[in-house]
């Protein structure tokens, strides 16, 4: 049977994080899904370290899995590939496969679509572990403290409980932190659902956005995504995914590094877009819930 | 555009109204085409049920607003709009009802088209709206800072409505009820605008003719919380959408703060003589669903209170 949804995976020499990612994606974890409703690519951009081929596919009967040999360095290539193969007409895309998603992510965002034609639906970004992992791995968070306080909240039981080991992932422009969470207009997001007809119609990812981990990719394909006319932004509250400590190209260095690399993707967007890159103001629309108080207290507290 | 009467109406809101000339106009423009948006494809009717007015709204008014507008005068009724509600929903046409037990509440356009939406993804919800009131303050306050109708007229006018119905959240500011923030995010404890399925409303016996106070008491509470208490309702609510109360005289709303309390005080005897309890909302996970059409809609971004030069008034 063909299923609703296709989700995409990117993976890249991450054999720790991916299956833990992957694992948030099934069905006895999301919750009110039928396994028979999505199914899930993970693609390996050509890892030096890949996942075990058939111990991911045992993993869930939906899930298919595509080894890239020698792929271009930027995850673009591998989305574009993996659409092509999607057999649904929904795809989620998660550009990096580090992240876990908390357990209503999938029927909340399949419902959004029975609400509207066109719509993109993003879950925004949280960092596991107790403050940014730009800051916290320079102060010993590390993959085993991350292993520890995901088995103090037994996570695959209780997901949402995610909210008390994590904080939200985002950048502070110009030293600015916004106080308020939920309500913030997001950018880009490592879990973007939209309609694979309108993802080919503005062709995908832009494979001029070649830089390893993508630079701007994602914000790029998202803002194009935006600034369609048939398109309409839904946020998901008191849903996220969750970034785990990897060493992967942006989140993992030093503050003064990622200022950096964000100046080398800027330009790299003015060079191929021909203009700065700017957040879409087009309107959004929010839907979800406040499934506990570590998840509402962003909205009080910040 | 009149779409002429409606039959099959997906939709029925039912606006309690008693002595309210000058507000009712605005509430039912509120709720007519082409005022709400996004809802072309949606069938609704208003049912205005005037619960014993010495001066009712002249049926001119309704029939302008178009034909899925409806006008009942109930003689001699019961002082509690309960009886209303219940009446109104023995004439309502839709397997979904809206409450309004205070006709005096203007509402922001996105309220149908958001309602039918919540209807869409959940089986069986109340769909409920934020309290807001107009003026620069709880209008108990603000009354006795001078706040009167003829400010209210021009703070309307101020913002030219009824051309773009968000500007409300421009000069009215939300019940707070306590909190010591605005947040969408907050429960309510009142809602004049909500939405049930008829079966629910039903099932719960209606609205409860025992609270018969005039204005109602704790009904309003009442009737929404024995919503929450069944286990198969689904409660949502709606961000960046709200109903606006206008400065009429109400039973509670418009009295002074210390009178206001003292009646409050009465309304929860009442409220424990007749369901043994409490008067305690029932503790849900709400679902929320909506937007933020306008920057003063951000109503988590304000502080409490608002001062009153801000509005000139």
């Amino acid at each position: 049977m063909k299923p609703r949804l296709s989700i995409i995976l990117v993976v890249y020499n991450m054999q720790r994080a991916a299956l833990r990612a992957i694992s948030s994606l099934l069905p006895d974890y999301q919750q009110n899904i039928h396994p028979d409703d999505y199914e899930i690519l993970v693609v390996e951009n050509g890892s030096t370290e890949p996942l075990d081929h058939q111990s991911v596919t045992e993993m869930g009967a939906s899930i298919r899995y595509f080894y890239l040999d020698n792929p271009p360095s930027s995850p673009a290539f591998a989305i574009n590939f993996a659409a092509q193969k999607a057999r649904g007409d929904i795809l989620c895309i998660m550009v990096d496969g580090a992240h876990m998603l908390t357990p209503g992510v999938l029927f909340r965002a399949l419902e959004v679509f029975s609400l509207r034609d066109d719509p993109l639906v993003l879950a925004p970004a949280f960092f596991l572990g107790p403050g940014p992992q730009t800051e916290t791995i320079y102060s010993g968070y590390n993959e085993e403290e991350e292993d520890r306080l995901l088995a103090t909240i037994n996570w695959r039981k209780s997901g949402y409980r995610l909210f008390e080991i994590g904080v939200p992932y985002r950048l502070d422009f110009n030293g600015f932190r916004p106080k308020y969470f939920w309500f913030i207009q997001q950018f880009e997001s490592n879990c973007i659902f939209v309609k694979k007809s309108t993802f080919e119609a503005i062709r995908g990812c832009d494979e001029r956005f070649d830089i390893p981990g993508g630079g701007l990719l994602i914000p790029d394909l998202y803002r194009r995504l935006c600034d369609l006319d048939s398109t309409q932004i839904f946020q998901l509250l008191g849903e996220a995914s969750f970034h785990q400590v990897h060493g992967g190209i942006s989140t993992n260095v030093p503050p003064d590094a990622q200022m950096e690399q964000w100046e080398r993707y800027s330009e790299q967007y003015v060079s191929i877009r021909g203009k700065e890159f700017e957040v879409s103001l087009q309107p959004v629309e929010f839907y979800g819930h406040m499934p506990n108080k570590f998840a509402k207290k962003l909205m009080v507290t910040g | 555009m009149n779409p002429g009467p409606a039959t099959n109406p997906e939709l029925s809101v039912i606006v309690i109204g008693y002595n309210m000339r000058r507000e009712l106009p605005r509430t039912l423009l509120s709720l007519s085409r082409p005022y709400q948006r996004g809802c072309e494809d949606i069938n609704y009717e208003v049912l205005l049920m005037e619960n014993g007015s010495t001066k009712p709204l002249e049926d001119s008014v309704i029939s302008s607003l178009g034909g899925h507008f409806h006008h009942y005068n109930l003689e001699s009724p019961p002082s509690s709009p309960a009886y209303a509600i219940n009446r109104g929903a023995e004439i309502a046409s839709s397997d979904v009802l809206g409450i309004m037990i205070d006709g005096a509440h203007i509402l922001t356009p996105g309220i149908v088209s958001w309602v039918h939406r919540a209807f869409q993804i959940f089986k069986n919800p109340i769909v409920l709206t934020r309290y807001f009131f107009l003026g620069p303050d709880d209008q108990s306050i603000s009354a006795e800072n001078g706040y009167s109708q003829e400010r209210e007229d021009a703070l309307l006018q101020r913002i030219s409505w009824p051309s773009d119905g968000y500007e409300l959240f421009r000069i009215g500011i939300p019940l707070y009820d306590g909190a010591p923030r605005a947040s969408w995010l907050n429960p309510l404890t009142e809602s004049n605008c909500f939405f049930v399925r008829r079966e629910t409303f039903e099932a719960m016996g209606g609205a409860n003719e025992l609270f018969d106070f005039p204005g109602g008491g704790l009904l309003n509470f009442d009737m929404y919380n024995e919503c929450l208490r069944r286990k198969d309702v689904e409660p949502v609510l709606l961000i960046g959408e709200g109903s606006f109360h206008q400065y009429h005289g109400g039973t509670t709303t418009n009295t002074t703060p210390e009178d206001r309390k003292s009646k409050v005080r009465v309304y929860k005897q009442q409220y424990k003589q007749i369901r043994g309890i409490e008067p305690v909302l029932c503790d849900r996970n709400w679902s929320y669903l909506g937007h933020q059409p306008n920057k003063p809609s951000e109503i988590h971004m304000r502080k409490r209170p608002p001062s009153v030069a801000r509005h000139g008034i």
